[in-house]
C-alpha cells in the first residue's frame, strides 16, 4: 500500500515521459523530457483527408507542420533531399519561418494524413521564455538549413 | 448538400445554445475567475519552466495570496469590528434618539445648521422639515437593513459561494490552459485553423496585457493614494487607498470616486475643512502622476483608443449594463475593433475573402 501510494505521490509531480516520439523529429532530438513536456503541450494535432490542402504558396506562415503518419506533398520541390515528398517524422515551415513569414510552397495531403502543428508564435515564445530550450531549438534549426544549402549545393554542381 | 452533416452542426449549434442558457447566471462568475487567470497566468508560466507543475504553481500562489490577506484581514479588521462596535453601541443608548445621533455627525450639523438659516430666510418652503423629514426615512432604512440581511440570507449566501467558487474555477482555467486551448482548436475545420489560431493568439495578447495592466494601475494608484493620504493625515488611509484603486479601473469616472470618498471621511470625522483642499490636492497629484506616467507605461502599449471614443464607450456602458458594464466595455470595444482589422487582414491573406 505504502510504495503504491508513494509511486502515486511522485507522479503528480514527475510526470512519465509520454513524449518520447519527439525524438524522432530532428528538431526535437536534444530536448530533455521536461522540454519534450513543455512542446507538446503547445502541439495541436490536426488531421488531413488524402487530396486535401494543407497551405498554399504565399499564406502568411503561422504553423510549422511535423508529419506524425502518411505523406505529404510539396509544391514546388523545397525537401532537402530533394524530394517533392515529406513523410513520418519530417516537417514543414522552418525554413518559411526564416524567410518573410510568407508560405514559399504549397503542400497537399498526398495519403492521409496526421500532423502536429506548432503556432509560430508559441515557436518563439518558447525560444524567449525558455533560453535552454531556444538554444536547443535554434541549433536544430541552423543543422537543418545548413543540410539543406549542403544538399541543394550538392544537387547544383552535380 | 449534405444533410447529416447540416442536421448534426444545427444539434451542435443547439446545444451550445441550450448551455449558454444553462450556464448563464453562471457567465459572471466565469469572466471573473478569467481575469483572475490572466492575472496570475505569467507567474504560473514561469513556474511551468522551473518544472513546477501548473497545478502545483497555481497552489503556490493560491497560499502567497491567502497568507497577504489573512495579514491584511488581522491587521485591519479588528480596527474595523472596533469602530464598529463603537458606532453599534452609539445608536443602541437610550438617552438619545437615533435621529439626534445622525444629527450630531460632525457634516450632518454643518448641513443642518445651513437648511435651519435657510428655513429662517424662507419660511414658506419648510425646508427644515423636509430636512427632518428625509434624515429620519434614511434612519429608518439604515435601522431596517439588518433585517433585510436576515431575510434575504439565501440570495446573499448563494452569491457569496458562488464568489468563492471563482477561485476553483480559475485553478482549473489555469492548471489546463493549455489542454482547453487544444480542445477548442481541435473543433476548428482544417481551412480555419491557422487563421482561428492567429485569431485566438491576438485575443489572449490583448485580453491579458490589458487586465495585467489595469491590475497593476490599480496596484500603483493604490499604493500611491494610501501614500499622500497618510501624508496628508487623513484617517483610514489604506482603506481609501485601496478603494481609490479599484475605483481607478473606470476610466475618468473613477479616479474622481476615490477622491470624493476622502472628502467624505474628513467630514464625517471632524477634520478640519482646510484638510480636503490637502486631500483634493493629493489625490489631483496621483491622477497626474497615474495620467503621465503610469497609465502611458503600463496601458498605453497594450491599448490605443482616442479619450473621446473611450469616454463615449463608458457612458454607454453604463446605460447599458450599469458598473460592470463601465468596467469591461473600454476593453470589450478594443478587442472587437483589434480582432475585426485582423480578420480582415488574415482572411485576404489566406484568400478566404
Amino acid at each position: 500500500m505504502a510504495p503504491r501510494f508513494l509511486l502515486w505521490f511522485k507522479r503528480l509531480f514527475v510526470s512519465p515521459d509520454l513524449h518520447k516520439d519527439l525524438l524522432k523529429y530532428s528538431l526535437f532530438k536534444e530536448l530533455n523530457a521536461h522540454q519534450r513536456k513543455i512542446m507538446a503541450s503547445f502541439l495541436h494535432e490536426r488531421e488531413f483527408k488524402a487530396g486535401e490542402s494543407i497551405f498554399e504558396a504565399n499564406y502568411p506562415l503561422e504553423v510549422i507542420y511535423f508529419i506524425e503518419s502518411g505523406e505529404m506533398e510539396l509544391t514546388p520541390i523545397l525537401a532537402a533531399d530533394g524530394n517533392t515528398v515529406l513523410k513520418k517524422h519530417q516537417f514543414v515551415g522552418v525554413l518559411d519561418l526564416f524567410s518573410e513569414k510568407k508560405r514559399l510552397n504549397s503542400a497537399n495531403a498526398r495519403t492521409d494524413l496526421k500532423l502536429r502543428a506548432l503556432s509560430e508564435k508559441d515557436f518563439q515564445e518558447l525560444i524567449a521564455k525558455d533560453p535552454a530550450l531556444g538554444v536547443k531549438l535554434l541549433k536544430a534549426c541552423c543543422c537543418f538549413l545548413s543540410d539543406f544549402i549542403a544538399e541543394h549545393s550538392r544537387q547544383n554542381r552535380s | 448538400m449534405n444533410w447529416t452533416r447540416l442536421i448534426f452542426t444545427l444539434i451542435i449549434l443547439l446545444a451550445c445554445v441550450l448551455a449558454l442558457v444553462f450556464y448563464s447566471p453562471l457567465l459572471i462568475y466565469l469572466l471573473l475567475a478569467l481575469v483572475l487567470a490572466y492575472f496570475l497566468d505569467p507567474a504560473i508560466t514561469w513556474m511551468e519552466y522551473k518544472k513546477i507543475p501548473r497545478w502545483l504553481g497555481v497552489l503556490i500562489l493560491y497560499f502567497i495570496i491567502a497568507g497577504v490577506l489573512t495579514w491584511l484581514i488581522a491587521t485591519y479588521v479588528p480596527e474595523l469590528i472596533r469602530q464598529g462596535n463603537q458606532f453599534l453601541a452609539l445608536l443602541s443608548r437610550t438617552d438619545q434618539s437615533p435621529l439626534q445621533l445622525i444629527v450630531d455627525l460632525p457634516v450632518i450639523r454643518s448641513l443642518h445648521e445651513l437648511v435651519e438659516n435657510l428655513d429662517h430666510s424662507v419660511p414658506q418652503m419648510h425646508l427644515l422639515a423636509r430636512f427632518d423629514s428625509f434624515l429620519e426615512t434614511a434612519v429608518n432604512k439604515i435601522g431596517e437593513f439588518p433585517q433585510l440581511l436576515i431575510s434575504n440570507y439565501q440570495p446573499i449566501l448563494g452569491t457569496l459561494a458562488m464568489v468563492l467558487m471563482v477561485p476553483i474555477f480559475s485553478f482549473f482555467l489555469l492548471s489546463d490552459k493549455k489542454r482547453i486551448r487544444r480542445a477548442l482548436m481541435s473543433l476548428v475545420p482544417n481551412k480555419y485553423f491557422e487563421i482561428t489560431l492567429i485569431l485566438l493568439k491576438k485575443v489572449d495578447e490583448n485580453v491579458g496585457n490589458y487586465i495585467r495592466a489595469i491590475l497593476l494601475e490599480m496596484l500603483a494608484v493604490g499604493i500611491m493614494s494610501t501614500f499622500v493620504l497618510s501624508i496628508v493625515g487623513v484617517p483610514y488611509a489604506i482603506v481609501i487607498g485601496a478603494i481609490a484603486g479599484l475605483t481607478n479601473i473606470i476610466p475618468y469616472i473613477g479616479p474622481w470616486l476615490g477622491g470624493l470618498i476622502a472628502v467624505l471621511v474628513i467630514l464625517i470625522s471632524g477634520m478640519a475643512p482646510v484638510n480636503i483642499i490637502w486631500a483634493g490636492l493629493a489625490m489631483f497629484l496621483v491622477q497626474q502622476v497615474d495620467n503621465y506616467m503610469v497609465y502611458p507605461a503600463i496601458i498605453g502599449k497594450t491599448m490605443k483608443m482616442h479619450p473621446l471614443l473611450v469616454i463615449l464607450t463608458v457612458l454607454a456602458g453604463s446605460y447599458f449594463g450599469g458598473v460592470i458594464w463601465m468596467l469591461i466595455s473600454v476593453p470589450l470595444v478594443y478587442m472587437i475593433f483589434s480582432l475585426l482589422s485582423a480578420l480582415q487582414k488574415n482572411l485576404k491573406e489566406f484568400r478566404i475573402i
